[in-house]
């Protein structure tokens, strides 16, 4: 058994930040202009390397008028959130359709995934289980029905997963988890564990079964030094991280690396260094060092 | 007295080793020092390496009832064994409880699967680090939840070993374990609560005897079927069977009182405090074959 590395892409252009300032500040940047030469240079490499990739999409990413958005379930507060980002982003910040026909050209490599339908999160001011699923559901059935294949991967908004028992008895899908999840971090202990990481390796990627069946896969490695503090540190860090998960030599260990297609289009250096770093894990994968599999494919090797 | 109770804990341990107060709490000492890795490395060299005669083993699922039928076993003067698990007396075994899932290691069955397809047990380190409780005299009995897995490796390290698997209702089963243990950090978290759901508890049962039944099934000759109901109901006549099972002479066992006895050793088996059909048993690969599929019905409805 070869070691396993899994990439997830958390495909959410504006909606991510949609009751905040940030995808006007990123829209006023060009960011969602800027990702589409990159997002077709991204696929271009994805395609020649033969690499394999979980695509977490906003499924409100493929609506193509105000009229088509399915919001009823949604709280009133996030649901005038998200007609607000609407009707005042430009179609590049909330429209994928584009970026989704050239991620199609490459779909044997790649697994869709649900990241819901408006990318509720689950801490968001008054949101109930019951809102929170229904976003799920729709986000699944538009998703299966567009790309003509079964959903079986979600990953959480925010990481936060307070809603898993009630979308794993819906449907036991995959699930990725943040890294840190279970653990209650203080500010120091948070720049203690970033400090470690100058000489530890990205920790392997746990698989946990819940009650309905459904697994949860934690994340290893977010491939993203952009944003918030310590900028400079992070990329340092991101960088020896990088080059530790080629190296990593325990047959075991997954790891699982996650970033924003967006990221990729912040600095040319961060998308150099992630084609880079896709081109030295194909070698691998052809030396049969490593295999790069989908979630959906750990969750079959779990299967007996 | 309470369980924390210092007295009523003081109890246990001289219960649990048959000794006087500071002979038992010496002995209680050193098996928690012995069970972490550092210790173990000081401590090993102060014992004589030697091999068994051969090495038994007792499996089942948590709760059913394989510390008393290894206890009951061990009462035959060719047997010696360790006084706790022996997977947290070794390096050689994982014990697959990690991330706070005390007596549910199905939901780490993502690693266990991993381990049984890769087929590796280093027996060498298991019968070093076991040295303090080996006799080369004597057969060791092994009992460890986590061996359940692990019988094809087992069958390929001592090809003379016997199984006495343990079996038990499903129910009765989730209960105990109810009553016994909980999730504790990620685990509640995961499970967004403090018990363990009956779901995930017959999920494990299932997990642990479907991979019984198919290793029992590549090799009926080596594995006993011990319904643990049928022990209780009749603790002498099953033990005697087991007794035949492992070739052993069985002319010292009496029973008495509700004790078991063979020559100076002795074990008390309470009775069953609910009436016991003999429909109740599961002794053969049928009637446990019965079970799972009433078990896998119940799971069934709405899941992968």
């Amino acid at each position: 058994m070869s070691r396993k590395i899994v990439i997830s892409f958390d495909f959410e252009l504006g909606w991510g930040v949609l009751d905040s300032e940030l995808w006007r500040i990123r829209e006023n940047s060009d960011l969602y202009e800027n990702l589409r030469p990159v997002f077709g240079q991204l696929m271009h490499v994805l395609n020649e390397t033969e690499i394999q990739t979980t695509w977490a999409i906003v499924s409100s990413l493929l609506v193509e008028s105000e009229s088509e958005l399915d919001i009823e379930h949604l709280p009133s507060s996030y649901k005038n959130d998200v007609v607000s980002f609407y009707r005042n982003s430009k179609a590049s910040t909330r429209c994928g359709l584009d970026l989704v026909d050239s991620l199609q050209l490459n779909m044997p490599l790649i697994e869709i995934a649900s990241h819901t339908s408006t990318h509720i999160y689950a801490k968001q001011k008054d949101v109930k289980a019951c809102q929170y699923v229904s976003d799920v559901k729709k986000s699944i059935s538009t998703l299966e029905y567009y790309f003509n294949q079964k959903i079986e991967t979600l990953i959480f908004p925010r990481d936060q997963s307070d809603f898993n028992n009630e979308i794993a008895s819906y449907r036991p899908l995959n699930f990725r988890l943040n890294p840190r999840y279970g653990l209650n971090m203080s500010t120091i202990f948070r720049v203690a564990s970033g400090v470690s990481r100058v000489y530890s390796s990205p920790p392997s990627s746990r698989v946990i079964l819940g009650s309905y069946g459904e697994l949860y896969q934690t994340g290893s490695l977010y491939f993203n030094w952009l944003g918030g503090k310590y900028e400079y540190f992070k990329k340092i860090l991101v960088k020896m991280q990088a080059s530790r998960v080629l190296s990593i030599t325990n047959k075991s260990s997954i790891c699982h690396i996650w970033l924003h297609p967006f990221n990729l289009a912040e600095s040319k250096e961060h998308f150099d260094l992630f084609v880079t770093f896709l081109h030295s894990l194909s070698r691998l994968r052809d030396k049969g060092v490593v295999e790069v599999v989908t979630m959906k494919d750990i969750s079959e090797l779990h299967k007996m | 007295m309470s369980i924390g109770n210092p007295l009523f804990i003081m109890k246990k341990i001289i219960e649990r080793h048959n000794m006087n107060a500071p002979k038992a709490l010496l002995y209680e000492i050193f098996i928690r020092l012995y069970q972490r890795r550092l210790f173990r490395s000081l401590l090993r060299p102060l014992f004589k390496e030697s091999l068994p005669i051969n090495v038994h083993f007792v499996v089942g699922c948590y709760n059913s009832g394989t510390t008393v039928i290894k206890q009951a076993i061990a009462l035959h003067p060719e047997f010696s064994c360790a006084p706790v698990e022996g997977d947290l007396l070794t390096s050689a075994m994982d014990r697959h409880e990690q991330g706070g899932w005390p007596r549910c290691m199905v939901a780490n069955s993502f690693n266990i699967v991993a381990e049984r397809k890769s087929s590796f047990f280093d027996s060498g380190q298991f019968i070093s680090d076991l040295r303090p409780w080996i006799d080369n005299k004597k057969n060791f009995l092994e009992k460890s939840i986590s061996n359940s897995f692990r019988v094809p490796i087992l069958r390929k390290n001592f090809p003379n070993a016997r199984f006495v698997c343990v079996t038990r209702h499903a129910d009765t089963v989730v209960s105990g374990i109810q009553n016994r243990s909980n999730p504790t950090g990620m685990a509640r978290l995961l499970l967004n609560n403090g018990e363990y759901p009956v779901r995930l508890l017959l999920r494990q049962w299932l997990f642990f005897y479907s991979f019984l039944l198919k290793d029992y099934r590549s090799n009926p000759s080596d594995t006993y079927v011990c319904s643990y109901e049928k022990f209780i109901l009749d603790p002498y006549k099953e033990l005697i069977q087991i007794y035949n099972f492992l070739n052993l002479d069985s002319s010292g066992l009496r029973f008495k009182s509700n004790v078991l006895s063979y020559g100076s050793r002795k074990l008390e088996v309470k009775a069953a405090s609910k009436k016991i059909n003999t429909s109740d048993f599961i002794e053969n690969s049928e009637q446990l074959e019965k079970e799972i599929k009433l078990i896998n019905g119940v799971l069934s409805r709405g899941e992968r």
